[in-house]
């Protein structure tokens, strides 16, 4: 045995009473041992009298002597006796702040899982949540025709700023996605058109999709999950930390204050944002254009001639209404976030996962109607 | 002949809670003006939940809150605006905007309800610093602060308009002693010169000695007042045990420890 260590010795006297004697540290570290050894000797059968022998503890602290306490319970549990012998008396005290009556806490009763009521009780939760969005878009715009009224309220500095966070240094990952995304679409594109001899047309194909559809989209879902998450962890933050309470009570609108210069700032630069991410992506496809041996000039050609203006303002609009969507959902997320810091990291997952939703949706919406418009 | 001061708020038969949770209930009281009135009681009593309720972030279950006569939550926008601006809030902690230097969370009501120039807006949350002795740090972030200093600038914020009452929410809480005197003294310092009323929500019994006119306290138990009065009043002749045991810092005979 170390001086680290603890050892229990059992002795059955008779074949009702069970002698242990416990030699070493009694302390958080070997309580585990000790309880584990004290066991083995109780695994069989249960005492009528347990006589624990504590003369020769080294040691002891709460946590150890909360094993001793433990075995007392257990046999008052089974109306058996006990005995501490030994027991120092700065050890007894301790043991005796644990009351031997005391019954267990039974574990926590967790519902019955029921597939009707939790179908039930999401479709509620959808439900409010819906209307609460409604409710916000509605105070959203009301703030909105303020300020085009009164330009003179809007806080153009903290409008600006957004427009710096959420634009110019969003420039770079816009950049490389794009490119990226030009890249990897004409390499894809490129392998089935060469079967029909057709690889000039990689280029019709890459500048039509990204014009239309994915520039837009892939502007929106970084904006989503690089602006309004920051939005949503930001207006949570200031909930949390009762300024949001503050600028209520001292008269001015939250809505008005801290949404409208971001969603103005977000909705300014996210069709800026997508003309760079469209243009990258060009370049993208214009460096597998000319690895497939075709000249820089033949690529443009092509791609003016497949494109037209109306496809790239389809895709602005788009990206207009994304803009508005993310960064609207990400400051009424923020808004939303209750109390403590995990709220926040709740608020900011959420305005990721609705933001994505909202421009899917709006996505499918804008196909079917482009597609009626004939756009 | 001493004129007998008029109420600033008064609180009749209040009922407040969440959902159907009632925290507080038959609550009444009025506060006169110029007075420093603190709401007093246990952890957990609903304390600051009734300031919430007074400063308009709620609206009660029933029964009135009358700040000048007017209900907040019944009034119209325009007479909202009013009263808020007649009121100011400092929250526990401090709650100043952190994108924002001290003289800019300062000057932010100067901004948004007056028409003065920059200059003249500059000038008076430069006074109003200096009067919670901050004007050597308008430059900084509330992130630069110590937490004394993060509530003084609250409270020079919260008198940018020259409020005629100002709520505090702990004003004490997690300081020091001598940071928590020093402001004890500037709340006196402003109410009695600026005949500015405080609502102090607290617990710190050196700190309602020092500073408070009147209290009252709430009770977790029955969830209504059960004292009112000075100080030392409720010190010395209350019969409740419960504010005894409160002022004297007794623990419950029944407490096994």
């Amino acid at each position: 045995m170390t001086k680290d260590s603890i050892i229990v010795t059992g002795s059955w006297i008779g074949q009702e009473t069970l002698s242990l004697v416990l030699q070493g540290p009694l302390t958080g570290q070997t309580a585990g041992v000790a309880w584990k050894q004290a066991g083995v000797f109780m695994r069989r059968k249960r005492p009528q009298l347990l006589i624990i022998d504590a003369s020769k503890l080294a040691s002891f602290d709460e946590a150890g002597v909360s094993i001793l306490a433990d075995l007392c319970r257990q046999q008052r549990a089974g109306d058996r006796e006990w005995k501490v012998e030994g027991l120092p008396p700065d050890c007894q005290r301790l043991l005796s702040q644990y009351d031997p009556h005391e019954k267990p806490t039974p574990p926590a009763i967790r519902p019955k899982f029921l597939l009707p009521e939790e179908i039930g009780r999401v479709t509620v939760h959808l439900w409010e949540d819906m209307k609460e969005q409604i409710v916000f878009m509605g105070k959203l715009t009301a703030a909105l025709g303020l300020v085009i009224l009164h330009p003179s309220r809007l806080r153009t500095k903290d409008m600006l700023s957004v427009m710096e966070t959420a634009g110019a240094n969003a420039l770079p990952i816009i950049a490389l996605i794009g490119f990226l995304l030009g890249l990897i679409l004409a390499f894809q594109a490129a392998i089935p058109m060469r079967t029909f001899g057709a690889e000039i047309f990689v280029a019709n194909l890459v500048s039509l999709s990204l014009l239309r559809e994915l520039g837009p989209l892939i502007t929106a879902i970084i904006l989503t999950a690089r602006t309004g998450s920051a939005f949503a962890a930001e207006l949570g933050t200031m909930k949390v930390n009762e300024e949001i309470d503050a600028l209520t009570t001292m008269g001015l609108d939250p809505v008005r204050f801290l949404v409208v210069t971001r969603v103005l700032g977000a909705v300014m630069v996210t069709p800026l944002l997508t003309i760079f991410a469209n243009l990258f992506g060009l370049i993208g496809a214009g460096v597998v254009m000319l690895s497939l041996g075709f000249p820089l000039v033949t690529y443009v050609q092509q791609v003016l001639m497949s494109v037209h203006l109306g496809d790239l303002m389809g895709g602005l609009f788009k990206a207009f209404a994304f803009g508005i969507m993310v960064s609207a959902v990400g400051c009424q997320r923020g808004l939303q976030t209750q109390n403590g810091a995990s709220a926040v990291g709740a608020s900011t997952t959420r305005s990721v996962v609705s933001g994505i939703v909202w421009i899917v949706i709006a996505d499918g919406l804008f196909s079917v109607l482009f597609y009626s418009l004939g756009i | 002949m001493d004129q007998k001061p008029q109420p600033i708020v008064q609180v009749e038969n209040l009922v407040i809670g969440y959902g159907d949770e009632v925290i507080l209930k038959d609550i009444s009281f009025h506060i006169d003006e110029g007075e420093i009135f603190v709401i007093l009681g246990g952890s957990g009593c609903g304390k600051t939940t009734l300031m919430k309720h007074m400063i308009g972030l709620h609206r009660p279950l029933s029964g009135k809150i009358l700040l000048e006569g007017e209900d907040l939550v019944t009034a119209d926008d325009k007479k909202r605006q009013l009263l808020l601006n007649r009121m100011g809030v400092m929250y526990q902690g401090g709650a100043l905007f952190g994108s924002m230097t001290l003289l800019e969370n300062v000057r932010l009501p100067l901004e948004e309800f007056t028409t003065l120039p920059l200059s003249a807006m500059n000038l008076v949350a430069r006074q109003k610093l200096k009067q919670v002795g901050l004007e050597p740090y308008a430059h900084l972030l509330p992130s630069e602060l110590s937490g004394g200093m993060k509530k003084r600038a609250a409270i020079a914020r919260a008198m940018a308009l020259d409020p005629r009452i100002i709520f505090l929410d702990e004003p004490s809480a997690g300081l020091d002693p001598i940071t928590s005197a020093e402001l004890d003294r500037l709340i006196l310092s402003l109410a009695r010169p600026f005949h500015i009323t405080f609502v102090m929500v607290s617990h710190e019994l050196p700190s309602i000695f020092a500073i408070a006119d009147r209290v009252i306290m709430l009770d977790k138990q029955t969830k209504t007042i059960i004292a009112e009065g000075s100080p030392l009043e409720l010190k010395t002749h209350s019969q409740n045990p419960w504010v005894h045991r409160f002022f004297h810092r007794e623990i419950a005979a029944s407490n096994p420890s």
